[in-house]
């Protein structure tokens, strides 16, 4: 009995990791396939190397090898492109030559593609790709420009909750039960809750944030490393690049209950530092990102609470930052009386992929299904999806005899509109005047284009010479937020031509197109000076709920 | 790092046992478990979040008032400071298995490759115990197919010591193991494969047929004393030569700078140049190498590649077979893209495949162990998922060839020339038994002495050389005979390729077994002392 008789591959293309899946017919479940590196799992990086033989004089490298040397060639490497997918054309720019995001994932998908065919000995053309589910239109079309660009035929776009949603119920039956899905991965957080039930999967919400991911406690654990351990000394190009690996192991060796601390040694000019970071140290100085999670998750619960879903059943854990220790604690403290089975953890990295490829047999299986009905009414073969006509044939002979497995259909209760926008504000002072608050301008969830013209705010003191406007991303729908500066996407500066007492009125107005760009325009009392400045808003926000 | 999340390894069967898979490398060691669901083998992650635990140990000693306690790290902490503390470490002992008894002294005590190989395979029975949650109680462990007998028998006094059982250890060759985890077996029917084998320490080439429900060795041919390690210290001593003459380091700066030179020739797989940075005495330097550099300093490793293809390929052709259908790369460094041309221009029309570099022997090994020790249990035929997997493995034994020739020392021909006589040619099936009669040389002998000789030579009769010596016995005999009475010698070299050697008077008499007194080999006895000297010692 063969292993892979559908011809269609599952493919997750993550901000951090890539992995491809196809479904396994004895298993009856999706596995993946190793990368030429060994791992299910391949770090979704590209390098581009100097090459007389391509046309362009550059070739490119992706994966492990391409993630290790980023820091050594920032110039040349590019990672975490997925974030820009459908909003820029521009990912990164060699000498001579521009690639788009999309060129980039399509690397990453021939290097899947790659790795499928080796395991498999087969050639591969059908895949389907999964998508965060907060992507918008733009993205994903974004997202089937790769799979062409990669010669490849995508028979269909995932969102990545959902096929986590559907590995799981490959595994165990969910039908009839209320599943919150919680998707942690490398760059993004993403979550959806569903009722599960015969025949659909319905979506009661949809939430996330797109600035919220592993990375990110990499980055905090870093700069705490960093200030507590190395400040004053400089490190080489080298030893940066080792840091970067060493912090994020550390950061994995922390998610090990038995571990409660991790060590390794950093080389700085000035000699070795050896550092030792407790998870006590870990928790404090990634508090904050912990604190974001668990507004989002919250805020989910709520809004279940809201439509009258007291009771969730089931919580799938997906993606490699679930893995975290204080993750785990997290969603024990806001369920307390969840049992444990009732919390599914199970292959974290690969449920996406494997969800993807079980998702694209029971396609598969259903095109089979509609080509022999148009078959036998002699319309002929509609959808082949194979280039090897006679194994074609042998798959729906195979599927003939088998129980009906139907797709459950995805239904979203809420209309689907383009794109939605993120929550956009700017810094200004509050009332107290110390610390400094967030004003958003634009909330979550508005429809596009949006705008919000003439905002004023008060100059804080006498006779200042220029405003600084810094502007903000985030996942808010309230006025005011904490000000955090991982949020920032771009800042600009106002001067003021006159002097101005304190309080006189400055005037900042905000427009958000459906692509994703932003205009911000600042204007000073007098009218005399004004500024304008064109920002990348990082998401959009897709497939937003609006109960008709 | 955490475990991976748990998958449950479900046995159906009636009194199955848990068996588990493990690739005992010379630079890194796996483990793997078959999960009869679903009808694959999977490795387990050790502490660090990956499957590969490198082959390496680091003895600690902490000093208290209740005296002196001595740990043992293995893996890769281990590994990463094995420059730092070289007195206190061990690697690369697979090589030396069943060659010496000593490989190395550690504050004052003497490990054997054993007793070391048993430290690595607790680390990583550990790691399959507390994935199970449950003790193992078999094994197959896997060995070069190139391995000889002092090698196998080496390996399985590990396992013993490691605290399985014997009779509970089987060992496999890693490129059949590789074999049974292989998909693509589905599409080799009636075909040649070539399993190409290139690890950190060995190079370890086999040949196969194989049929529906069988593969059948061919050839086998291997050096102990070949693989990745060897590509990484030609290329650290081109780099000091060329470009860091006279340079001195400390030496910390001397193990980072063995462990960047591994990753670069990583890199050099994949990119077409890298640089590298070495900080010496005199400060740091950017060393840039392109994989031409490399590929001309390894040349001469490339050779003995293919002088080892060429012999292999002998061997096919006294059998009878001209070509290889498709070729299978294993091991870390068949990664090289200087290994892939190699072989692209050896064999121009045989298909090239690469499984799972990294985990094919130990899954391989994982799925042999659960056929031969549950596969026939009744029970475990209870669904048709199960026997679907029982038909994809089952029905394919495997049908092993010796790596050795086997013989002992005697008078031949009327000249009475001293030969040895191979009772077993390297390349006979196994398991295999061969008796002989040999006569005694004088009336009323009453000692026989038995030489037994293992050589790579494919003759009958070979001139003895005392290096191929694996051991010697003496058969007693308590009554007159006259000159040229008949004497019974067996050789046998069952499944595993161990060897076996039994003797016995023709006529009644007594019979004996032979205990092979190799220099490498602990006794019985020695085992346990090992066994119980590792339970003392505590791993970190
Ligand atoms: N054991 C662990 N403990 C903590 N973090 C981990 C662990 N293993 C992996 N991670 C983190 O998980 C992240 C990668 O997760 P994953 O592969 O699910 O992301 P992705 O699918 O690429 O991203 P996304 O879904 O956001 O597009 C990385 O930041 C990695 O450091
Ligand atoms: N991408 C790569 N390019 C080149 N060499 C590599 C690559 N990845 C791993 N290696 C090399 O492969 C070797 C390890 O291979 P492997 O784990 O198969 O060996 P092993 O099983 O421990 O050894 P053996 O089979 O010889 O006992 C190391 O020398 C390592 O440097
Ligand atoms: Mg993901
Ligand atoms: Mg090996």
């Amino acid at each position: 009995m063969e292993r892979f008789i559908c011809e269609v591959i599952g493919i997750d293309l993550g901000t951090t990791n890539t992995v491809v899946s196809y479904y396994d017919e004895v298993a009856r479940d999706g596995a993946c396939c190793p990368d030429f590196e060994g791992t299910n799992l391949t770090p979704s990086a590209v390098f581009f190397e100097r090459s007389q033989e391509d046309e362009d004089g550059w070739s490119h490298v992706v994966g492990k090898v391409a993630k290790e040397i980023a820091i050594l060639h920032p110039d040349r490497t590019a990672t975490r492109f997925k974030r820009l997918m459908g909003r820029t054309t521009e990912a990164i720019t060699l000498e001579n030559r521009t690639f788009s995001p999309q060129e980039l994932s399509a690397f990453m998908l021939e290097r899947a593609v790659e790795n499928a065919e080796s395991a498999l000995d087969r050639k591969i053309r059908n895949v389907v790709i999964t998508v965060p589910a907060y992507f918008g239109d733009l993205q994903r079309k974004a997202t089937l420009e790769a799979g062409k660009l990669a010669g490849l035929n995508v028979i269909d776009i995932l969102d990545e909750p959902i096929a986590a949603l559907v590995h799981c119920t490959t595994l165990s039956d969910l039908t009839d039960k209320v599943v919150l899905v919680i998707d942690l991965g490398g760059g993004t957080l993403d979550l959806i809750a569903a009722r599960v039930t015969q025949d659909c999967i319905q979506e009661l919400e949809i939430d996330g944030d797109i600035g919220l991911g592993g990375s990110d406690w990499d980055d905090a654990l870093t700069k705490y490393v960093r200030e507590t351990f190395l400040s004053g000394r400089s490190l080489r190009v080298d030893d940066e690049q080792q840091l970067c690996l060493d912090v994020e192991f550390a950061k994995k060796v922390l998610s090990n209950e038995k571990k409660n601390n991790a060590r390794f040694v950093v080389r700085s000019m000035d000699g070795p530092v050896e550092v030792r970071i407790t998870r006590e140290e870990f928790d404090r100085c990634t508090r904050f990102l912990r604190d974001k999670t668990e507004t989002v998750i919250r805020r989910v619960k709520d809004n279940l609470e809201k439509k009258g879903i007291e009771k969730i059943d089931k919580i799938i854990l997906v993606g490699g930052a679930t893995r975290m220790l204080q993750i785990r604690e997290l969603i024990r403290e806001i369920w307390p009386d969840l049992e444990d089975p009732d919390i599914i953890r199970r292959n974290v990295d690969e449920a996406v992929a494997c969800g993807a490829a079980s998702y694209a047999r029971m396609k598969a299986a259903e095109i089979a299904r509609k080509e022999i009905e148009a078959g036998k009414a002699g319309t002929g073969d509609p959808f082949i999806i194979l280039e090897d006509e006679e194994r074609w044939q042998k798959f729906k002979e195979t599927i003939q005899h088998e129980e009906i497995e139907k797709v459950r259909s995805v239904v979203r209760p809420v209309q689907r509109i383009s794109s939605r926008s993120y929550g956009l504000g700017v810094t200004v002072e509050d009332a107290g005047g110390s610390t400094q608050k967030i004003y958003n301008l634009i909330f979550r969830g508005e429809p596009l284009p949006a705008e919000k013209l003439g905002t004023r705010f008060g100059l804080s003191e006498d006779n200042m010479k220029r405003v600084a406007l810094r502007v903000y991303e985030n996942f808010s729908d309230e006025h005011y937020l904490e000000q955090d500066e991982t949020l920032l996407i771009g800042e600009c500066v106002l001067p003021i031509s006159q002097q101005l007492p304190k309080g006189a009125v400055i005037e900042v107005s905000f427009r958000l197109q459906e692509d994703g760009t932003l205009y911000v325009y600042g204007t000073e009392p007098t009218g005399n000076t004004r500024i304008e400045m064109t920002l990348h808003s990082r998401a959009l926000l897709g497939n937003e709920e609006v109960e008709f | 790092m955490e475990k991976k999340d748990k998958t449950i390894y479900r046995t159906e069967a009636e009194g199955a046992v848990t068996v588990v898979g493990i690739d005992l490398g010379t630079t890194n060691t796996l483990i793997s478990l078959y999960d009869e669901t679903t009808g694959r083998a999977s490795c387990i992650e050790n502490s660090t979040g990956s499957c590969l635990t490198p082959s390496v140990i680091r003895f600690d000693e902490k000093k208290s008032e209740n005296g002196t306690e001595y740990y043992y790290v293995v893996g890769k902490e281990a590994r990463e400071s094995a420059d730092i503390y070289p007195d206190r470490t061990a690697m690369l002992f697979k090589r030396q298995m069943g060659r010496t008894r000593d490989f190395k002294k550690i504050y004052g005590t003497s490990y054997s490759p054993q007793m070391l190989s048993a430290m690595v395979l607790k680390s990583v029975l550990r790691d399959a115990e507390e994935e199970l949650g449950a003790p193992v109680t078999h094994a197959v462990v896997t060995v070069p197919a190139d391995f000889d007998d002092a090698g196998r028998k080496a390996t399985l006094e590990a396992a013993r010591a490691a605290g399985l059982e014997e009779r509970n250890v089987d060992i496999i060759d890693e490129p059949a193991a590789s074999l049974f985890d292989c998909e693509r077996l589905l599409n080799l029917e009636g075909k040649t494969v070539l399993v190409f084998d290139l690890g950190g320490g060995t190079l370890d080439l086999m040949a196969a047929e194989i049929t529906e429900d069988s593969i059948n060795e061919a050839a086998n041919r291997g050096d102990v004393h070949l693989g990745g390690s060897d590509w990484d210290y030609a290329l650290g001593c081109h780099i000091l030569n060329t470009y860091l003459k006279g340079k001195e380091f400390n030496t910390e700066d001397r193990q980072k700078f063995w462990l960047s030179v591994e990753q670069l020739k990583r890199n050099l797989s994949s990119l077409k140049e890298a640089d590298m940075y070495v900080h010496t005495k005199a400060g740091e330097e950017k060393i840039h190498i392109t994989r031409e550099e490399f590929e001309n300093v390894t040349q001469h490793l490339l050779k003995r590649v293919k002088s080892v293809l060429e012999d292999l390929m002998t061997d096919l052709y006294e059998k009878g077979i001209g070509s290889v259908d498709e070729v299978l790369l294993v091991g870390g460094a068949a990664r090289m893209p200087q290994i892939r041309t190699l072989l692209a221009e050896f064999f121009p029309y045989s298909r090239m495949g690469s499984g799972d570099a990294d985990r094919a022997v130990a899954n391989g090994a994982a799925i042999y162990g659960w056929i031969k020790y549950n596969g026939q249990k009744p029970g475990s035929r209870n669904t048709d998922k199960l026997y679907e997997v029982r038909k994809m493995f089952t029905p394919r034994v495997l049908n092993r060839i010796s790596s050795r020739s086997y013989g002992l020392a005697a008078l031949i021909g009327d000249d009475g020339e001293e030969k040895i006589y191979h009772f077993i040619l390297k390349g006979d099936g196994v398991p295999v038994s061969v008796t002989k009669e040999l006569y005694t040389a004088y009336s009323n002998q009453r000692i026989v002495n038995i030489r037994i000789y293992e050589t790579t030579l494919f003759e009958r009769y070979v001139d003895p050389d005392e290096k191929w010596l694996l051991g010697t016995c003496t058969l007693s005999i308590d009554k007159d005979l006259p000159e040229h009475s008949p004497i019974l010698i067996r050789f046998t070299i069952r499944e595993d390729g161990r060897l076996q050697v039994e003797a016995k008077e023709k006529k009644g008499g007594n019979r004996i077994q032979v205990e092979l007194e190799s220099r490498a080999l602990l006794n019985e006895e020695a085992v346990e002392r090992e066994k119980r000297r590792l339970d003392k010692l505590v791993m970190l």
